[in-house]
């Protein structure tokens, strides 16, 4: 029985005249890897910035876990289970890799109010740290720091810290981003890894990562989601190829 | 700057190989035989001056904890100076010479302080910070000038702290002197009362703690989150760390640390002064700190160190009037070209020594003829008696550093 | 009673009035720049110190004020171009702690070129006379000041609002990285707008030079003045600016005068007495800290972009 795990519901977000989330409706099961995909400017980083906290929807509901986390702040989804990877590769320049991804499991590894003791020292930071990097493929770069990685790695950093603390469900926010053909094929493998394992979220441009790794494909645009549905149906929806293609496809 | 701050400085290694180790532990035996030398060599007027300078290395230590590692521009870190020193004149004023409780006072009154001043302003960030701080400072500054009972504008005397204990027989007043003076020079060894060594060990050991206690920090848990937020705070927010009272907690921090700063200070000056809080002291602070180098800790002290020296020399050689002309410009052409301080400058592997020692003495060399230049002893004077000479002296070498710079900027471009 | 009242309200506008002088320049700077210069307090007191060295030498207040305005004006384009232009890219700590050392630089520079003792710098008694008005009088020369500044405020609201350059401005304002794509010479407008500023801060040293003293540092009290000025009206408008300086003016002068009669209401005598001057010179920040807090932006922010 497919169990929802994340649920948006009627979700609306305007910016003065421009209405970018337009009562949105979608049901993320656990185990799935669902993508979001659709024109430019159809509204999906948007849509994964309302889910992570960073804004605040004008009206409709966001469900994770049965519980309604609408209004609460980004840290706390965080320390629910909800993580997110970002489009513009966002991490900590000046700390190592291992630095990097050790932070985002210290924030999920009770207080840090400690002053005294080296954090860099701590195995219990460290070692899941190291595993993750492990299951992106960056193990043998920890020691570099993140300025110094070219932006492959860099994206698979991001992946790293986001499944670090191991969540419950992982929001990807174009990981492919800037990536060419090989580092792309790299990183569909580290993500095929995490199927069964996480419940994905992947907004992505790349219909070949798309298609290789998704369960579930919504089509997103002007805000709406215009289709639901497994890949090869989607492939053959006519309002998608007309979405995508325009009316004289 | 702090925007990139990709720092490239390697971490400090507790080892010989480590020239910064060598050179700063050096400079701690040294700071701590200091004052023995000096009463044996009559020069106790030096003794005091290295005081304030430890004093003052603790106050940019608490400021580069939340400028340098934090990102936190705080333009009010005078005003905790100030706090510390009214926690100390206030209870004399009244009669109450107990160190202890001043001591627990003036760091109960800056945490709390801080804490009021930070809640407000950590809602802010960037420019706002650093005007709200500034604000929260003047508002201070205002405060302690009106307070008539205090001095108002003139300041007032305060006595030396009382850290006796009487249960256990233990005489013991900050500013006791702690050697015999002998008379080895012509200099008549005289002590007063603002120079007793007493206040000398009791700065050493609170700077020493102080930088003990911040080093532990930012390696700490606390200090990861801290310098995270500087560097992504939205990433932070994202990962799960709500960073808001952490940077509250490392501002209230500062402030306290800056606090016992304070407390020394008022007994090393035996004066009270609004003028502590001034926002042109704060604005001091962060030079020794960018001076020394930002987030290291060790170039806050540095910093203060080189400033103040800095000062002495220049009000010494060129007069009183001048040296914050001299500073001003030197402050300008810091940060235009070297903006990560001395510290960053300090080689860390023993082959680049030879060159440190080069360039420390191009530079030195290089001051000492600028100093002579505009000084009462100076060959340009032997050709022409000109009043305000130092002001010439300033504006030409401001014009060739300039002319350098366009010059270095053209070829650049062209090259 | 009646004329306290009268010529404290108008007192509180003239300051005001005033601190828009300084606070345009500073605003513009900021909004279109993204530069913070403390200098701009020292540009201030150049202003001062050149009107009344020329005041001294002439005994001419007119010609005070028209060595004055294009001194600063040459001054402020001098320092931009050979020193606060490369500051453009740096962050504000780097601004911040270099426009600080221009302080430091300046204030000595007076110090030692004019002595330490305040300038004198009298006022013709033509100007200067009680002018009757509405039924009390005021000094003619603070109603001049109001009436410059308000000329000042409505030409810049002209040129702002009705000319090419002012719309220039508006979008560096609203969206600077936009203007600079658009092809428009950047360096030649910033500069300019820089000295503009710099031109109505010395107008207002100047003009305040009568009427406060002279003395090296007398620019920095202003400058934070400025920055509370901006911050509440909200960086880069003009209008805010102006209203916010109004507001300002009024706040800090109708303080200075009755805090004390105010507090007597409620408060023992003593209290009264000591509490009441360190109320009224708070009482401007915790107008700028509550006005941070409700509204961070400001009562007219400029920025959209």
């Amino acid at each position: 029985m497919a169990e929802t795990v994340l649920a948006i519901e009627r979700l609306v977000k305007r910016f003065g005249g421009l209405t970018a989330t337009n009562d949105l409706s979608l049901a993320v099961e656990k185990g799935e890897v669902h993508a979001v995909i659709g024109p430019n400017g159809a509204g999906k980083t948007t849509l994964i910035a309302q889910l992570s906290g960073l804004l605040a929807p004008d009206s409709g509901r966001i469900v994770f876990n049965g519980q309604d986390i609408t209004v609460l702040p980004a840290h706390q989804r965080s320390a629910l289970g909800l993580a997110r990877s970002f489009q513009v590769t966002s991490i900590f320049l000046n700390f190592t890799a291992e630095d990097n991804v050790a932070l985002a499991v210290q924030a999920h590894a009770g207080h840090s109010f400690r002053f005294l003791r080296a954090a860099r020292a701590e195995a219990a930071l460290r070692e899941p740290a190291n595993n993750a990097l492990a299951r992106v493929g960056l193990q043998h770069r920890a020691q570099v720091v993140a300025a110094d990685l070219s932006h492959g790695e860099q994206r698979q950093l991001e992946i790293a810290m986001a499944i670090a603390t191991n969540p419950t469900v992982l929001l990807l926010d174009e990981p492919m981003a800037g990536m060419g053909a090989e580092e792309s094929a790299r990183m569909i493998d580290v993500l095929r890894g995490f199927k069964g394992s996480h419940t994905l979220l992947l907004i992505e441009h790349d219909m070949d990562a798309v298609f290789a790794l998704a369960d579930r494909i919504t089509v997103l645009v002007y805000g709406q989601a215009i289709a639901t549905g497994r890949p090869d149906e989607i492939r053959r929806n006519p309002e998608v190829r007309r979405a995508y293609l325009g009316d004289d496809a | 700057m702090a925007g990139a701050g990709v720092t490239r400085v390697p971490e400090l290694r507790a080892s010989l190989g480590d020239p910064r180790f060598v050179l700063i532990a050096l400079g701690a035996v040294v700071l701590a035989l200091f004052p023995y030398f000096g009463y044996v060599w009559g020069e106790t007027y030096l003794v005091s001056l290295v005081a304030k300078m430890l004093i003052f290395a603790i106050a940019a230590v608490s400021l580069d904890l939340i400028l340098g590692y934090g990102g936190m521009v705080s333009f009010g870190h005078a005003a905790y100076i100030g706090l510390g020193a009214y926690a100390v004149a206030v209870f004399s004023k009244y009669g109450i010479d107990n160190g202890y409780l001043q001591l627990v006072c003036a760091i109960a009154g800056s945490a709390l302080v801080a804490l009021f001043i930070g809640a407000i302003s950590l809602r802010t960030s960037g420019v706002y910070f650093i005007m709200i701080t500034l604000a929260f400072t003047q508002m201070l500054y205002y405060l302690g000038i009106s307070l008539e009972p205090f001095g108002g504008d003139d300041g007032m005397n305060t006595r030396r702290s009382d850290f006796g204990i009487k249960a256990l027989g233990l005489d013991f007043t900050l500013n006791d002197n702690l050697f015999v003076c002998e008379k080895r020079t012509d200099k008549a060894c005289k002590v007063d009362d603002r120079d007793g060594a007493s206040i000398y060990y009791a700065s050493y050991l609170a700077l020493i703690a102080a930088v003990w206690f911040c080093r532990r920090l930012v390696a700490s848990r606390f200090g990861l989150v801290i310098r995270g937020a500087m560097s992504n705070p939205v990433r932070m927010q994202a990962v799960g760390f709500p960073i808001y009272r952490y940077r509250l907690t490392a501002f209230v921090l500062a402030g306290a640390i800056c606090g016992v700063g304070g407390f020394l200070f008022a007994n090393h000056q035996q004066f009270l002064s609004p003028v502590y809080m001034n926002w042109l002291r704060s604005g001091e602070i962060m030079i020794m700190v960018i001076l020394g180098g930002m987030g290291t800790i060790y170039g806050a002290v540095i910093g203060a160190i080189g400033l103040l020296t800095l000062e002495e020399i220049l009000e010494g050689y060129v007069g009183k009037d001048y040296w914050q002309m001299v500073l001003g410009p030197l402050l300008v052409l810091l940060v235009l070209f070297a903006n990560r301080g001395i510290y960053s400058l300090i080689p860390h592997r023993i082959r680049g020594v030879p060159m440190f020692i080069v360039r420390i003495g191009i530079f030195v060399a290089g001051l000492g003829v600028f100093i002579w230049l505009m000084s009462k002893s100076s060959p340009i004077l032997k050709l022409a008696s000109i009043p305000h000479l130092p002001l010439y002296v300033i504006f030409a070498s401001l014009l060739a550093a300039l002319a350098l710079r366009y010059w270095q900027e053209d070829r650049t471009r062209h090259g | 009673m009646g004329q306290l009242i009268f010529e404290t309200v108008l007192n509180g506008v003239q300051f005001g009035v005033f601190l828009f002088l300084i606070a345009a320049g500073l605003t513009l700077v900021f909004g279109i720049m993204s530069m913070v210069n403390l200098a701009h307090g020292s540009l201030f007191m150049m202003g001062a110190y050149i009107g009344s060295y020329v005041f001294q030498q002439t005994d001419s207040f007119a010609l005070a004020i028209a060595v004055a305005i294009p001194f600063s004006l040459v001054l402020g384009i001098v320092l931009e171009y050979l020193a606060l232009r490369t500051l453009y890219a740096r962050d504000h700590l780097d601004q911040v702690l270099a426009t600080f050392g221009f302080i430091l630089f300046f204030n000595q520079l007076v110090l030692r070129v004019f002595g330490a003792t305040s300038q004198e710098f009298r006022l013709p008694d033509a100007i200067n006379f009680p002018m009757p008005l509405v039924g009390f009088t005021y000094p003619s020369y603070r109603l001049i000041v109001i009436v410059v500044g308000l000329a000042v405020a409505l030409g810049l609201y002209l040129v702002i609002a009705k000319t090419r350059m002012g719309m220039l401005i508006r979008a560096g304002a609203s969206n600077r990285p936009m203007v600079g794509a658009l092809g428009v010479n950047i360096r030649l407008l910033f500069t300019l707008i820089f000295g503009i500023g710099a031109a109505l801060a010395g107008l207002a040293g100047v003009m305040i030079g009568p009427i406060e003293s002279v003395e090296s540092g007398m620019g920095e009290s202003k400058l934070i003045l400025a920055f509370v000025v901006i911050v509440i009206g909200g960086i880069g408008s003009i209008r805010g600016a102006f209203i916010a300086s109004i507001i300002v003016g009024l706040v800090e002068v109708i303080g200075r005068v009755f805090m004390k009669d105010m507090l007597r209401v409620f408060l023992p005598e003593e209290f009264a007495q000591t509490a009441g001057p360190a109320l009224a010179s708070m009482s401007i920040y915790i107008l700028m800290a509550a006005v941070l807090y409700f509204r961070p932006q400001g009562l007219f922010p400029a920025r959209t972009g």
